[in-house]
């Protein structure tokens, strides 16, 4: 390893280098998908990708767009492991036979990006935090929602992905299931009972991830970015909120007018929602634990910035809340926010997690154990 | 001429086709185009076009307009008399957002939602507009407390006791232009009555200001009420 190598391996690399690397926001579909030559190094990068931006786009153009699902074999490992709070699943065959089952009930999925927030986490390896708004028509056959109803879709997702040499090695996938369940005229709780009545069955060794999970959440030590890392303030007032309960203070680094976006369709403005929506989850779980797993953030036009972290919490439905009667299970969430900063300060606040998998666990899918003096 | 200037009747153009709901516009708009208009909220371009060919909005050959780098505001009066506003953000030359504050369209429905405690007064600050100029980075500072005026007329309209009440008018987007300057609005109107149901509309004030910053026009248009979302409850 000469010097050069070795100073990219200790010094990651800047959350602002290659700034001709652009975002997504705000630009034409015609823009997007134009070929260029290559922006940045990509060494064992495809030569169609001109920038880590445009492989993230175009890969899930060409995948679900222009139907060609195969190339998953070429832009997954083998071995990758997918996330999602319904439990991971294991090797490139099966992202490529979940994206046949997708498209096949729901041909005409657009996949927008709204935003790639990006990082180079070491030499050649590169991290994505993909928000993506998606259309849909179920013409198909869905195992959830059923036949051909022409019932529409449009939920948000983010996908984060770490990947190295063209491929994706891991990926944490988190979808606002709940309001594509409401969409499709179908109640989420009914939806999640019949899940978590399914998760009973069977051996229940198959749910220990989420147990594991938890305890990473609980015992794991917060590292933070480097000091003038935009995602510091972030991070650092949600730790506020979450971990001290200090709501005020966090909301006092927020804008006055703030746009928030969260699950199931809550979306309001003002510091006043945006303390109400973190003190709804939180008020329903005790013994709280909270951590941010990644980090990441990117220039914006018109001088903007973005951040995305990607965050799991965990503690025990013990309080009567949005999710019903208290439940004294476990509860794990794994969510991802994108903030939208300006002059520093954050402006609009877009979180997506899976709801319906929350509903799930409360229900007593997934594995969930009952605390000793839970709550019902 | 400066750049906003330079692009501004390009964009009123295509701002205009967009607005007709022309299914053959060729005008450049962001692939991620979200649209608060009419009662509806849209995600994307092709469902844009959609909301707008369903509910076609004709401006006037000669609108009032309003440019900045990264933004356009125009009022304007419909072909029914009915002054409607519009608010564009505006990323590289392309349309990137949309409001429109006038009228909602029968079809009008907005997504059901889990509902939210929230305490719009923190700390029992009744301020009838929130909002920092900081967040404004466009808009002239003496500008500021006429964006705050505006708020506060397009609350009396309604013939809400501004002050008192639990209303409240948000800034969402500000610019100036010159000695001019034009004010994105979302307001929280509650009812005084029990229960006490609120509901959300959109403002828009286009305003010219003095070298002093004293008042010498504004115009000011505020939506119908928009649909409240059915609440979810788990």
């Amino acid at each position: 390893m000469n010097a050069a190598q070795m100073n990219a391996v200790l010094m990651p690399a800047r959350w602002n280098q290659h700034p001709q690397v652009r975002s997504p926001a705000g630009r034409t579909i015609a823009d997007l998908l134009a070929l260029r030559s290559r922006q940045q190094p990509l060494d064992g990068f495809d030569a169609v990708y001109s920038d880590f931006v445009d492989y993230i786009v175009r890969c899930t153009h060409r995948i679900w767009e222009e139907k060609d699902i195969g190339l998953c074999r070429t832009h997954y490992a083998d071995d990758v492991v997918m996330h999602t709070l319904a439990g991971p699943s294991r090797g490139c065959e099966a992202v490529v036979q979940g994206t046949l089952g997708a498209l096949a009930a729901y041909a005409d999925r657009q996949v927008v990006a709204e935003d790639v927030i990006w990082s180079e986490d070491g030499p050649g390896l590169f991290y994505s935090s993909h928000r993506i708004t998606s259309r849909s028509t179920l013409e198909g056959s869905d195992a959830l929602y059923g036949t051909a109803s022409g019932a529409a879709q449009m939920a948000t997702t983010v996908a984060d992905c770490l990947v190295r040499d063209n491929r994706i090695v891991e990926e944490w996938l988190y979808r606002d299931n709940a309001r594509a369940a409401l969409q499709m005229q179908h109640a989420p709780r009914a939806v999640a009972l019949a899940q978590a009545q399914a998760d009973g069955l069977g051996d229940h060794t198959r749910h220990a991830w989420r147990q594991q999970w938890m305890e990473r959440v609980r015992s794991a030590v917060q590292t933070w970015p480097e000091a003038g890392h935009p995602a510091e303030g972030p991070m650092r007032l949600l730790h506020a909120a979450w971990v001290d309960d200090l709501y005020g203070q966090a909301a006092a680094a927020v804008s006055p007018s703030v746009e928030v976006r969260w699950p199931t369709g809550r979306s309001g403005w003002g510091r006043g929602y945006w303390i109400g929506c973190l003190v709804q989850l939180r008020a329903q779980l005790h013994d709280f634990h909270f951590k941010v797993e990644h980090w990441a953030a990117r220039p914006l036009p018109n001088d903007e910035v973005a951040v995305a972290l990607r965050w799991a919490a965990c503690g025990v439905h013990a309080s009567q809340g949005a999710w019903g009667a208290a439940s004294g299970r476990d509860i794990l969430i794994a969510g991802s926010s994108h903030y939208v900063l300006r002059q520093g300060r954050i402006v609009c606040d877009q979180t997506v997690f899976d709801e319906l998998a929350v509903l799930r666990q409360v229900l007593g899918g997934l594995g969930a154990s009952v605390q000793a003096g839970g709550g019902q | 001429m400066n750049a906003a200037t330079d692009q501004a009747p390009r964009l009123l153009s295509e701002l205009a086709a967009l607005l007709r709901g022309l299914p053959d516009s060729a005008a450049p708009l962001a692939n991620t185009l979200r649209v608060q208009a009419m009662g509806h909220e849209t995600f994307g371009r092709t469902d844009a076009l959609d909301l707008f060919s369903r509910h076609p909005l004709v401006l006037s050959a000669t609108p009032h307009m309003l440019a900045a780098p990264h933004a356009l505001a125009v009022m304007d009066v419909t072909p029914e008399g009915r002054t409607v506003g519009v608010f564009a953000d505006v990323v590289d030359g392309v349309l990137a957002r949309l409001w429109v504050a006038g009228p909602v369209a029968e079809d009008a429905a907005t997504e059901a939602a889990v509902p939210v405690a929230s305490d719009d007064f923190l700390t029992q600050d009744r301020t009838v507009c929130a909002g920092d100029p900081q967040d404004h980075p466009q808009l002239a500072a003496q500008a500021w407390p006429e964006v705050q005026a505006s708020a506060a007329e397009a609350l009396n309209r309604l013939r809400e006791p501004a002050a008192a009440s639990s209303s409240q008018a948000l800034v969402v987007r500000a610019f100036s232009s010159g000695d001019a300057f034009a004010a994105l609005y979302t307001l929280r109107v509650q009812s005084t009555s029990t229960p006490r149901h609120a509901h959300r509309r959109w403002a828009l004030a286009v305003s010219r200001i003095g070298a002093d910053g004293a008042l010498l026009h504004r115009r000011t248009t505020v939506s119908e009420p928009w649909p409240v979302p059915a609440l979810v409850f788990f």
